[in-house]
């Protein structure tokens, strides 16, 4: 196969891929100016801005649930990404006998119901009365969704090792210079992975949030009855907005992956 | 600091993990300007020494002084000592000159500092032009230059190297040798350097420190260890050396041979060996052979200016090593005489010890 033909190949592969990643999106936004799409018909009969009025309505739910979904997954992920840092650090590094115990436990939130953890939960913010507040909500997605992130910065630190930390040391580099100059630039690809996990399943989750804090909307909680009722047309417009905040998101990660600190492997 | 003082002391420093003793207490000093080799094999425990000067390891006993100061709890970042590893350890995403800058930054010291003492040492490794580069875009010599200077450029009293050349080609290794004695020369530090190479630590170390299995065999000077060594694991580890067992050596090709190891006490069914390094070895022609060790020529090896010589003997194979044009008129199956200077030779007590 010449060159010509091979990159021929790769184009169109791409152009494939991109379409199948797409392909599900198009129905999607076509839906949210949908007024009437019934069948056989190809494209809808009526066009309609509707659902878009409703979801984007300054005073409506889709804009508070969003906001709110948004504070909450946004502060889950930054707690996960506090909490865990140093413990997942720890539990590559250490040789600690206690380590399989503390690892089973860290990972506990993925073997158990997260709704079995949510009462529990509750049970303790109703003490600390705490239950139905925003930090409630951030608290019991920490705790759910921090084993994804932890289970990223394990592989991360398992990848790098410790080397380039211990030299950064023997050249006189305290723990704080060292981890701002040399550790976080090379665990920047994994702590991006880790905050997109956090931050997707975070955005998407309302039945734990009603649990722990049931003054708080979310928008798939907004969205919900939407979908169940059949408008298709508004479930759409609200899934796209949805859909935003994880493109936000990825966005602020790329870019912040590819400025001037991004790691380069020097091997 | 005093002037008898030693730059940095080591004092029954020990390691073990649970029940597996590592390094075994060990004890030595080196002083201002001086080149310490620690020579052996993996695993024998050099690293973790070195590991435990640097702070990186935290000794189960003993004690590290640097210009008389103890540095028992002190980090590894304020102790002061870098540290060369092996894999040059470049920081990726930094330029050399952000890499050499590093260890500058740390200490916080000013821009126009920075910039004097890195473009300093950029010169003294042959870099200068090379400052933007990235580490993907530098050779390996080139790395290990900027990890050497990324070291050298924070003027330490001591310098620790990790095995620092042992991914280099052969060319290479001699040229960075060269740069490490001549960069000792311009900034003046003691040097630790880890390192397997026998001819490395010959050729680099003011005194050399021979660690077999966490225990530091001998320690002198390379001239000393080379052809006197204590041990036998110090005289095979060190290049070839003939090690011929006593018992089958006649009284006379003993005499005036001096002991190495005089204080070592001779364990019930040890013996002693004379050990004689190859290029020491005299082979005399048949009508010569009174007064010697009779041996037969097994092989002639040709390597350029040398003829390796293979012989066979009472005290077992023995290999001479002569200048190419002493070795014309010998031939395979040959019975020669051999003779040393009995300076040029000493004898080990105790056991053989393989090299491991």
């Amino acid at each position: 196969m010449n060159r010509e033909t091979y990159g021929l190949l790769l184009k169109l592969a791409l152009v494939i891929l991109v379409t199948l990643l797409l392909l599900p999106f198009v129905p999607l936004v076509i839906w949210s100016f949908a007024a009437r799409w019934a069948w056989p018909d190809l494209i809808p009969s009526l066009l309609s801005a509707r659902s878009w009025s409703l979801v984007l309505d300054p005073e409506g739910d889709f804009l508070k649930g969003y906001l709110e979904s948004c504070l909450t997954a946004f502060g889950a992920m930054t707690a996960s990404i506090l909490l865990i840092y140093p413990l997942a650090r720890w539990l590559t590094l250490s040789d600690s006998r206690f380590k399989p115990a503390i690892e089973i436990l860290a990972f506990a939130p993925l073997l158990i119901s997260p709704y079995v953890a949510a009462m529990g939960m509750h049970e303790i913010f109703v003490r600390l009365q705490l239950e139905d507040t925003g930090l409630s909500a951030i608290l019991a997605h920490t705790v759910v969704f921090s084993p994804y992130m932890l289970r990223v910065l394990i592989v991360g630190f398992l990848a790098k090792g410790e080397r380039l930390e211990q030299q950064a040391q023997t050249l006189g580099g305290g723990s704080l210079f060292v981890l701002w100059r040399v550790t976080l630039p090379r665990m920047k690809p994994a702590i991006g992975l880790g905050c997109s996990f956090v931050f997707l399943a975070s955005m998407g989750e309302y039945v734990l949030t009603n649990l722990v804090a049931s003054e708080i909307i979310t928008l798939p909680a907004v969205l919900y009855p939407y979908v169940a009722a059949g408008d298709r047309s508004v479930a759409a417009a609200g899934s796209l907005l949805l859909m935003s905040a994880s493109i936000v998101l990825l966005i602020l990660l790329e870019l912040l992956l590819h400025n001037k600190l991004i790691t380069r492997d020097a091997a | 600091m005093n002037s008898s003082q030693p730059r940095l002391a080591v004092q029954n420093i020990g390691k073990s993990y649970g029940k597996v003793e590592v390094l075994a207490p060990t004890s030595f000093s080196i002083n201002s300007g001086e080149i310490l080799a620690i020579l052996g094999p993996s695993g024998c425990g050099k690293t973790t020494l070195l590991s435990i000067i640097s702070g990186l390891i935290q000794p189960s006993a003993g004690d590290v002084y640097l210009d008389g100061r103890p540095l028992t709890g002190l980090p590894t970042e304020r102790r002061g000592i870098p540290m060369v590893f092996q894999d040059h350890l470049l920081f990726p995403g930094m330029s050399v000159f952000d890499n050499v800058a590093f260890g500058l930054m740390a200490r916080k010291c000013n821009k126009v500092e920075i910039k004097q003492r890195v473009e300093e040492v950029l010169v003294a490794v042959q870099l200068q032009g090379l400052e933007h580069r990235q580490p993907a875009e530098l050779s390996g010599g080139q790395k290990q230059r900027v990890a050497l200077a990324r070291a050298i450029v924070l003027r330490p009293s001591v310098l620790l190297l990790d095995e620092p050349f042992s991914n280099l080609d052969e060319a290479l290794r001699l040229e960075m040798r060269e740069l490490v004695m001549e960069s000792r020369a311009s900034f003046g530090f003691s040097a630790i350097i880890v390192t397997h190479d026998s001819r490395e630590a010959l050729a680099m170390a003011d005194r050399i420190a021979v660690m077999r299995k966490g225990k530091i065999e001998q320690l002198d000077v390379p001239s000393t260890i080379y052809f006197k060594p204590a041990t036998t694991f110090a005289a095979r580890f060190l290049g070839h050396s003939n090690l011929l067992s006593c018992q089958h050596l006649a009284p006379e090709l003993l005499k005036n041979v001096a002991i190495s190891n005089p204080t070592q006490q001779s364990l019930p069914g040890s013996q002693g060996y004379l050990c004689i390094r190859p290029e020491n070895i005299t082979i005399l022609t048949e009508d010569q052979t009174a007064n010697c060790l009779q041996a037969v020529v097994k092989t002639l090896s040709f390597s350029g200016p040398r003829v390796n010589v293979c012989l066979n003997s009472a005290a077992g194979i023995i290999r001479c090593e002569l200048a190419t044009q002493n070795a014309a008129a010998l031939n395979s199956g040959q019975t020669v005489g051999l003779v040393w200077d009995s300076s040029a030779a000493s004898i080990i007590h105790g056991n053989d010890q393989e090299v491991s």
